[in-house]
């Protein structure tokens, strides 16, 4: 008898053994290295938290979110921070303009800025579009766009309707660039679609759920030109053209949410990159005579590796694997995958996401907001995404967004490029920006600390938005270079900057309207690595004149400008 | 010799033990890996359609029922991904299903998929390598699975793996050669072997499941081949075909019966009338009207497509339920302004009609359009409606500016621009009817005339005044 319970509890002994081995579900692991970020919002003072409006009525526009701009408005040399609302015309929450204190933190200016106004407030752009020398300011609304004067003393007078510009539909994500070169910058915006808010949507795990953009008809991308001055006081306001149909951007709808102006195809003329929300993205060349030609297509921007279109959001151009040739990265739904186009030869991509490692990640999300920057300074552009679901989820990760907007959180990520066009994902270690879930929408870059390490503002739908430091310890050597034009008396907005240092070179475009919704600090700022002297900086203006500027020690913010430098021939 | 009775207990004690020493150990081993059939995970279907919740319930009451049926777990599974429901409950139900019809190639495929959907390629890869291995025991079995490893294998960066499963699918010559073609190209493609990847593309061109995807690669790999003159080709091929079909599944096929979303028949009332199958699709909506004649949603439909049989009498008659159903919907106001201006058109067209009742008409229309309107300001169709109600009544200034209102909002409709330009060249502005109905000729498809009738007649109108000299001008 005890021999036989002794060989029951050998047997069950084994038995528990086998069951405590049977494989477990994959946990995630514990960061490995130190963050690039902490949230700084409470430190500094931004208190800003995004009124979506009610919710149970499943208004589309809700779903999309509003941005947010990183810019100095005061000329003070420290960066400022406007943040939109989408609380609706009847709301008591309004636009909110932060000014940057000497010591780092933030002061509500709003009241009386001019910029305080409620509504559906979808994108932010930031341009002097009077070339006055003070940024002004385009918001663009779920009913049409608001313009806005900086008047250089603290406050803006909206001039819509004096500048001439009308523009009814829904927009998403604006640019200011100067498509026809003539000094003055000119506006387009990505429009949405037609969206009708009575129309019912079912949701897959709820009876009603956020309509998708398939259910209705997509708007064209409006083009608006700058006209300059109307008349000859240093006063005059400026007038704008919609030149939307005459341009050619008027015969090719779609549901546009991001946008991006930079020169693609090398001409020195700046061209336009829609990105459509489940259609094919829309790439329109500059044919250098006031109209664009579109070539998605044939330039392999319009599909990813497979052919598909897939669900464009926000934008991210920047040079990832070192050949001075931009490459994009757009962001789609968690069920698709974001795309990375190398671009080689000059203004032809190629999709080479499976090689890039952006799939290897411990959790995927629907990204919206995203940017390239060297986070690190290693001398290789390293790449952020804001995440948020547009539809409710099966079962919400946690409750910390509350009842309703818990089932559509989702975490950020981070990841370090190495400069070959490849990525790792360190979001694990980036606990702060990306450990906890948020509806994740804008997301902007800037250097509000002047310390050389770029900043990120993230916005999310009903919740904070949260600045983050970058503490990246041992970064590496860097340059922060603005770009001016002493004769239109603003930022150069379409130049491009290319600094060479130990042996390598660099180059950036300057625009400040990438990602999603959003206006980033308009300069281009560079990761050295080990090199701790510049030999020099070469800038073709977007005129197309080049100019070199000599180099210098590293980790400065410089300034270099136009007519200051030694002319290159062409 | 003979054995003692102590040795003989002793024996049989010895045998005993073994026998439960391996009863036992099997018992680990079982609980270890063994078909446990473990019960069904609960499946919230708050606020889910009624009759698509009652599928779901049946098929897990029968698991619960017998929860060693791998038919049960795979009805369940299948129930769940016909209606694009819950992927990590999906793949749990197949992998039940596989442990319990362990020779059934469907389970791990559908598996396979679902770990897919869930974003985790590599144990796709897994799954659905058993699905090829097990389809490769069968007589007559689809190639679907090994094309999907290979797709997945292809997403991984795996070419040389990919290129040897499509390979195998034109070894077997089935009727899925035209999707191992196009998984070649993007092959090829990945490779940066454009002109390889052109050869496999172009064997694509004849299937209405894929050729505007192959025409959109071969316009981007002639671009890189420096063939501008097919890239343009291409692009405009790609442009002219309809949306492509898509490939078939014939797994996916045998559990199309058990889809219950609504939506789902309404996306097929969508593709039907892309199709110009209006009756066909006049008949689902007529069906989900009957089931729930509380929606108002089948009966707008129904408005939009019957007037395109020409049955507008019918489409007021619907419009008119919608809106008794539901009295502010968009759509509703929108549909039922355009069927009452189409039909006041048409009498006009009648000879011997009464003004009185086209008048009716008309401005029964341009009260449903300010509706409209007052609901969604930006919406250009309903201000062109409006403007051309308005026009008939003759309100020509009204109508003008409602007509301007519509190029403003959509500027990217040709009929806007048509009826602006068609406005102005009757209030005798010619210049400016030019401008918009060339604009009408850019925008419109190459099939539609009226822009191009338009301006002949407006040419016509412009030799005369030239002919009558600059005192003639309005």
């Amino acid at each position: 008898m005890v021999l036989l319970l002794g060989v029951l509890l050998a047997a069950a002994a084994v038995g528990t053994l086998f069951w405590a081995l049977r494989p477990q579900e994959r946990e995630e692991s514990a960061p490995t290295e130190p963050p690039w970020f902490v949230d700084v919002t409470d430190q500094v003072g931004l208190d800003f938290v995004h009124d979506a409006g009610p919710t149970g009525d499943y208004f589309m526009p809700q779903q999309v979110g509003s941005g947010a701009a990183f810019f100095d408005f005061d000329n003070d040399g420290l960066l400022d921070i406007y943040l939109l609302q989408n609380g609706g015309p009847k709301s008591a929450s309004t636009n909110r303009l932060f000014r940057q204190t000497k010591d780092g933190k933030f002061e509500d200016v709003s009241r009386g800025s001019g910029l305080d106004i409620n509504g559906h407030n979808m994108g932010v752009a930031v341009g002097d579009f009077n070339n006055d020398g003070w940024p002004d300011v385009l918001v663009t609304r779920y009913n049409g766009v608001k313009l806005f004067l900086n008047q250089g003393n603290g406050t803006f007078r909206d001039v819509t309707e004096e500048a001439g510009l009308n523009c009814p539909a829904w927009g998403a994500s604006a640019a200011f660039f100067d498509y026809d070169r003539d000094g003055w910058l000119d506006i387009v915006i990505a429009c949405y679609v037609d969206y009708d808010p009575t129309w019912p949507c079912p949701g897959i795990f709820k009876d009603r759920d956020y309509c998708a953009p398939k259910n209705f008809k997509g708007r064209v991308s409006r083009l608006f030109r700058n006209l300059g001055r109307q008349g000859a006081a240093a006063k005059a306001g400026v007038r704008f053209e919609d030149v939307t149909v005459k341009s050619g951007l008027g015969r090719l709808p779609g549901p546009g949410l991001g946008v991006l102006c930079a020169d693609i195809d090398g001409d020195g003329w700046p061209d336009i990159l829609i990105a459509n929300d489940g259609e094919p993205s829309r790439l329109w060349i500059n044919q250098r005579d006031g109209t664009f030609k579109e070539e998605a297509v044939r330039r392999g921007l319009a599909y990813d590796a497979s052919g598909n279109a897939q669900a464009g959001m926000g934008i991210a151009f920047g040079d990832v694997n070192g050949d001075g040739l931009a490459d994009v990265f757009v962001t789609h739904l968690a069920e698709e995958t974001h795309t990375l186009w190398l671009q080689g030869p000059r203004g032809l991509f190629v999709d080479r996401t499976r090689q890039s490692g952006v799939l290897k990640s411990p959790w995927r999300g629907t990204g919206f907001g995203t940017m390239f920057g060297d986070f690190d300074n290693d001398g290789h552009l390293d790449l952020a995404i804001a995440n948020g679901a547009v539809s409710a989820r099966a079962k919400p990760p946690d409750n910390s967004l509350g009842p309703f907007w818990s089932w559509y959180g989702q975490r950020n990520q981070v990841f370090a490029g190495d400069g070959s066009g490849r990525f790792r994902d360190v979001s694990l270690s980036n606990p702060a920006l990306c450990g906890k879930i948020n509806v994740g929408r804008g997301l902007a870059c800037g250097d509000f600390d002047r310390d050389g390490g770029l900043d990120l503002l993230v916005t999310s739908i009903a919740g904070r938005a949260r600045l983050y430091r970058n503490v990246a310890s041992a970064r590496g050597h860097w340059l922060s270079v603005r770009t001016f034009d002493p004769a239109r008396n603003r930022d150069a907005l379409g130049a491009v900057v290319k600094v060479s240092a130990g042996g390598r070179n660099w180059v950036r475009w300057l625009h400040s309207a990438e990602s999603y919704l959003c206006s980033s600090e308009p300069r281009a700022h560079f990761g050295l690595g080990a090199a701790a002297a510049v030999d020099r900086i070469e800038v073709t203006w977007p005129d197309g004149a080049r100019e070199v500027f000599p180099g210098g020690a590293a980790d400065r913010r410089v300034e270099v400008r136009k007519g200051a430098g030694a002319a290159v021939k062409p | 010799m003979s054995v003692s009775n102590a040795q003989k207990r002793g024996r049989k004690w010895l045998f005993l033990a073994a026998a439960l020493l391996l009863t036992a150990g099997g018992l680990g081993a079982y609980l270890w890996s063994g078909p446990r059939a473990p019960e069904p995970p609960e499946i919230p279907l708050q606020g889910v359609e009624p009759e698509l919740a009652d599928v779901v319930r049946k098929a897990r009451a029968a698991v619960l029922d017998d929860p060693r049926s791998g038919k049960a777990w795979a009805h369940l599974g299948r129930a769940l991904l016909a209606n694009a429901m819950h992927a990590e409950i999906c793949f749990v139900c197949f992998r039940e299903a596989e442990r319990l019809d362990p020779k059934n190639p469907r389970w791990p495929y559908f598996a396979g998929g679902s770990l897919l959907t869930m974003g985790k390629p590599e144990e796709a890869v897994v799954k659905l390598r058993r699905a090829v291995e097990l389809c490769d025991r069968l007589e007559r079995a689809p190639p679907t699975p090994r094309l999907l490893l290979a797709e997945t294998l292809l997403s991984l960066g795996q070419n040389d793996a990919a290129e040897g499963q499509f390979r195998e699918v034109l070894n077997q010559q089935t009727a899925e050669d035209v999707r191992a073609q196009f998984g070649l190209g993007l092959v090829a493609a990945a490779r940066a072997d454009w002109p390889q990847c052109r050869s496999h593309l172009e064997t694509c061109l004849g299937s209405p499941r894929v050729r505007q995807k192959a025409c959109t690669q071969l316009a981007l790999v002639c671009e890189r081949l420096e063939d501008r003159a097919s890239a343009d080709r291409y692009t405009k091929m790609a442009a002219d075909f309809p949306k492509d079909l898509g490939w078939a599944d014939p797994f996916v096929a045998e559990h199309a019966r058990l889809g219950r979303r609504r939506q789902d028949r309404y996306r097929a009332v969508d593709e039907l009338q892309a199709d110009g199958r209006y009756a066909e699709a006049a008949e689902i909506l007529r069906q989900i009207a009957r089931e729930r004649p509380d929606d108002y949603l089948p009966h707008v439909l129904l408005g939009r497509i019957l007037p395109q049989m020409g049955q507008f009498e019918a489409a007021e008659e619907h419009l008119n339920k919608a809106r008794a159903l539901a009295p502010d919907k968009i759509q509703v106001h929108y549909l039922m302004s355009l069927v009452l201006l189409e039909k006041g058109e048409a009498l006009l067209r009648t000879e011997g009609a009464d003004p009185a009742k086209a008048r009716a008409l008309f401005e029964g229309s341009a009260r449903a359009a300010r509706r409209v309107l007052a609901l969604k300001a930006d919406y250009g169709f309903a201000h062109m409606a409006l403007g051309r109600s308005l026009k008939h009544l003759g309100h020509a200034k009204e109508s003008l500016a409602a007509l301007r209102e519509a190029v403003h909002c959509n500027p990217e409709y040709a009929d806007n621009h048509l009826y602006l330009g068609i406005a102005l060249r009757e209030a005798g502005d010619l210049p400016g009817a030019r401008s918009y109905l060339e604009q009408a000729q850019l925008l419109a498809p190459p099939q539609d005339r009226r822009p191009a009738e338009e301006l002949k007649r407006l040419g016509e109108l412009e030799r005369l005044r030239a002919k009558e000299g600059p005192s003639s001008k309005t």
